[in-house]
């Protein structure tokens, strides 16, 4: 498989939030607002770069045994660091991200990735793939944040954009809406594939 | 049994390198977090205080608030925080509470209440409508329609935590001042004035042996309908429970609320006093009693040629931290002014009461 391959796939044939299925916990958490979800999806990518790297380095060391464990320790000591991190040194970051860091940790994404791909693959092609998985969510993310808060606001990353006769539907604000933005965005993507015979 | 053994330390050894590099982030962040936490907090308390000049942690009934006192010790301002029970859970918010007991800063640390509704309890709007608000005012502010839980959870909760730390670090703040004592006052016909739906009632108290004997309700310009309502039922209420806070005559709320207020103004004046003219005060030494924030503030005054020309406090039970303040500071502004009614000393508002109260109660007898 080529770089350009790898790196492309988490964009629309193997998305985690639409096509994999994965991560949808902090998915429907945290897309009320555009800047969420780009915000998680972005702290998502670091920790997922970080650990495909170090899992696939360790791949040959780690027994079989006790993966695992191992990558779950080797996640949530990353997302620590990071968290550390970004509190003593960009606090305006951190207090924007403050609840969904400690999400990242059970994201699955991170795990999934770690035993479908990293304790398989060498060390570039991880870091590309932890780079490509980790911007795709982004990106679902933020078109999933976009819409929410475009129903449920009129707004876009906190400009308004619907004008001022806009009456909100506020339930795509709320846990409901969430679900329904979630559902028929995949719907459209699946109607998309089944269409361009992409499966 | 060799493979386990094996298995497991390779994983303790993760398991130590993992630690490790927490340990040590830790050790190179921590200081700049605490560092950063800590002048946010000066920044917050001198822009919430202005006359701030320094500020201690305090703790006190479980609580722990930060205290701000200005260049001469004087407690300027408290920030600490509360909870109240809203519709999704606790809400939890920073009071900050200026050195006169007034609040000077609410917002809201975090809250679990419904999106669009309750959660407007963070809009500047609404907290806003707080501000400003000392113990002895009502708290019912604009509630957010369509979450009547949340508010009325915001309007108990804050009211109630503010005096629960007011109590806890405030001194005296803490006081609301107390009622009228009617069987205390002084025999006489008062007259006091009140606002019902119209302003301008008025009425004539009449006490005698330290009860409430009689009320006359000499004008009202409500509408007649309501307000003979009212003056036929508040009046002999008043009388029979011997308070100014009866049930409103049915129907006439508001005109029954005005004549308690007038009421309440006509007590008041019976309990300042007649007006003192000092300059025809024979010369002498008077000595005098009040209460402050505990009774038994005793005074001597010294009346020359038609002033008071010196205060001494003989006694006084309240705290002396506050009470020292208001000895300090009351008979030298009593003496300038040549009044009995003067400012209080900061920070020690009854105990100041307490001593204009002996001085005037030594000039009267």
């Amino acid at each position: 498989m080529s770089v350009m391959k790898e790196f492309t796939k988490g964009f629309v044939r193997e998305n985690p939030t639409f096509r994999l299925v994965l991560g949808t916990c902090p998915t429907l958490a945290v897309t009320t607002l555009a800047v969420n979800g780009l915000g998680m999806g972005l702290s998502t990518t670091a920790v997922l770069v970080a650990s495909n790297v170090f899992i696939s380095l360790l791949r040959k060391a780690i027994p079989d045994k006790i993966r695992i464990p191992a990558y779950i320790i080797i996640i949530a000591t990353f997302v620590t660091i990071v968290d550390m991190v970004l509190n003593a040194f960009t606090p305006d970051l951190h207090s924007q991200l403050g609840i969904f860091v400690p999400l990242i940790v059970v994201n699955c994404i991170i795990l999934g990735r770690a035993e479908a791909f990293a304790n398989k693959n060498n060390v570039a092609a991880s870091l590309v793939d932890g780079l490509g998985m980790g911007l795709g969510f982004t990106l679902s993310l933020t078109i999933l944040g976009s819409l929410r808060e475009l129903v449920a606001a009129g707004t876009l990353f906190g400009k308004n954009v619907m004008g001022t006769g806009y009456e909100p539907f506020m339930v795509f604000g709320m846990p409901t809406g969430g679900f329904l933005a979630y559902g028929l965005v995949m719907a459209l993507l699946n109607y998309v594939f089944k269409k361009l015979k992409l499966e | 049994m060799k493979e386990i053994i094996r298995v497991g330390l390779i994983l303790m050894f993760i398991c130590a390198v993992a630690g490790g590099a927490l340990a040590y982030t830790n050790q190179v962040t921590s200081k700049i977090i605490e560092k950063r936490l800590y002048e946010e907090k000066v920044a917050l308390m001198q822009e919430l205080f202005p006359t701030m000049e320094n500020f201690e942690d305090k703790e006190a009934d479980g609580r722990t608030a930060t205290i701000g006192y200005d260049a001469d010790g004087n407690l300027v301002g408290i920030l600490a925080e509360g909870k109240t029970s809203g519709y999704g859970g606790d809400i939890r918010f920073n009071l900050g509470i200026d050195g006169e007991g007034k609040l000077v800063s609410l917002t809201i640390v975090s809250h679990s209440e419904t999106a669009g509704l309750g959660a407007k309890i963070n809009e500047e709007s609404y907290r806003r409508q707080f501000l400003g608000k000392t113990l002895s005012d009502s708290f019912d502010v604009d509630n957010i329609s369509g979450a009547t839980i949340t508010s009325l959870a915001m309007e108990n909760g804050v009211k109630k935590e503010m005096e629960a730390i007011l109590t806890a670090f405030g001194g005296d703040l803490a006081e609301v001042p107390p009622d009228i004592d009617i069987s205390t006052l002084p025999d006489g016909v008062y007259e006091g004035e009140g606002e019902g739906l119209k302003p301008g009632i008025k009425v004539k108290v009449t006490i005698a042996g330290g009860r409430i004997t009689a009320i006359e309700v000499t004008n009202g310009d409500d509408t007649p309908e309501y307000f003979d309502k009212a003056k036929a039922e508040v009046p002999k209420r008043i009388i029979e429970e011997q308070s100014v806070q009866v049930d409103a005559a049915s129907g006439a709320t508001f005109s029954s609320q005005g004549i308690m207020n007038a009421v309440q103004d006509a007590l008041q004046k019976a309990a300042a006093g007649p007006g003192l003219d000092i300059s025809a005060l024979p010369d002498g030494v008077y000595e005098g009693e009040g209460e402050g924030l505990k009774p038994g503030i005793k005074v001597k005054v010294t009346v020359a040629g038609g002033r008071i020309t010196d205060i001494e406090v003989t006694n006084g039970d309240d705290t002396p931290e506050y009470f020292n303040k208001a000895k300090a500071e009351v008979p030298k502004r009593i003496i300038e002014e040549q009044s009995v009614q003067v400012d209080a000393a900061c920070g020690a508002t009854f105990s100041s009461q307490g001593i204009m109260q002996a001085v005037r109660n030594a000039l009267t007898q």
